[in-house]
């Protein structure tokens, strides 16, 4: 799979801060991009969005707990379930979803036509049957509250 | 908005299903049924025949859009406002061209929805 461009890396950068800031009153500032191998945590669930159309592939979240806490309290209120109960996948899953689609328009901008599937929580087995690689140019959003990875594996088709 | 205005919410979201039914209902809305994918909304739009359904496009089985065409079968006078996150003017173009009333942009601030749902019931 081809490296994002840095178009594509920003049109979701922007949403991501945006979305953020709005849902959860999280600032988050773009770090250093990485290349970072996958680790899949078993206490908190990682999410993916499926893109289809012009570019193919999937966008993952991962975050870190007293982030993703900070984004849920603000999202389900207190006391906060369990972070690997249902709710908790269905409002991030909401999270992710909400940056991927507002991406869309700004890759529409640029020539990319496309939708999104919507959010499942991505687990050991996906990156052991290849259905990501192994290893992924990760955006670190960084923020008070840690830090919110958003890697793009999409392909031109 | 006039009499009570009864609403249909579909989304595959339970967080914003309820989310959504909160701002309406603060604001004189009945919410008279809630729908998770595009069958139940269909069934539930037949049953309880609402004034206006919101309806979701990003959802697993059938997508809004998919959904939006069937209820213009089931009823071509179908109120339907779209509430989706997907920024780009296609979706919204295609949405309005099979016969949506508006579109809400995710994520949405409560006097947004309630400036649509005024507009849409003028």
């Amino acid at each position: 799979m081809r490296k994002p461009t840095a178009d594509q890396l920003n049109a979701f950068v922007g949403p991501s801060i945006e979305v953020l800031e709005k849902l959860a009153r999280i600032s988050a500032q773009v770090g250093t991009l990485r290349r970072q191998r996958w680790s899949i945590p078993l206490d908190r669930p990682v999410i993916a969005i499926g893109v289809e159309g012009d570019l193919d592939g999937r966008v993952v979240f991962l975050f870190d707990p007293p982030v993703l806490e900070r984004i849920l309290t603000a999202l389900l209120g207190t006391p906060l379930p369990p972070l690997t109960d249902p709710i908790c996948f269905d409002a991030l899953g909401e999270v992710a979803n909400i940056i991927a689609g507002n991406a869309t328009g700004r890759l529409e901008s640029l020539g990319y036509h496309m939708t999104i599937t919507p959010p499942q929580i991505l687990t050991w087995e996906d990156v052991n049957h290849g259905m990501i690689e192994n290893e992924g140019l990760v955006i670190p959003l960084k923020s008070a509250w840690g830090e919110i990875g958003v890697s793009l594996f999409l392909e031109r088709v | 908005m006039g009499n009570k205005k009864r609403i249909l919410v579909v989304d595959d979201s339970s967080f914003l299903r309820n989310s959504l039914k909160k701002i309406l209902e603060d604001h004189g809305c009945e919410v008279v049924g809630m729908a998770e994918n595009g069958l139940e909304a269909i069934t539930k739009y037949k049953e309880l025949k609402p004034d206006l359904v919101t309806l979701d496009i990003i959802m697993p089985q059938m997508n809004g859009l998919e959904v939006l065409k069937l209820l213009k079968v089931v009823d071509p006078n179908a109120c339907v406002v779209m509430v989706s996150s997907m920024s780009a003017q296609q979706s919204v173009t295609d949405c309005v061209q099979a016969g949506a009333k508006n579109y809400i942009l995710k994520p949405y601030e409560a006097d947004k929805v309630i400036a649509v749902l005024q507009k849409v019931f003028l």
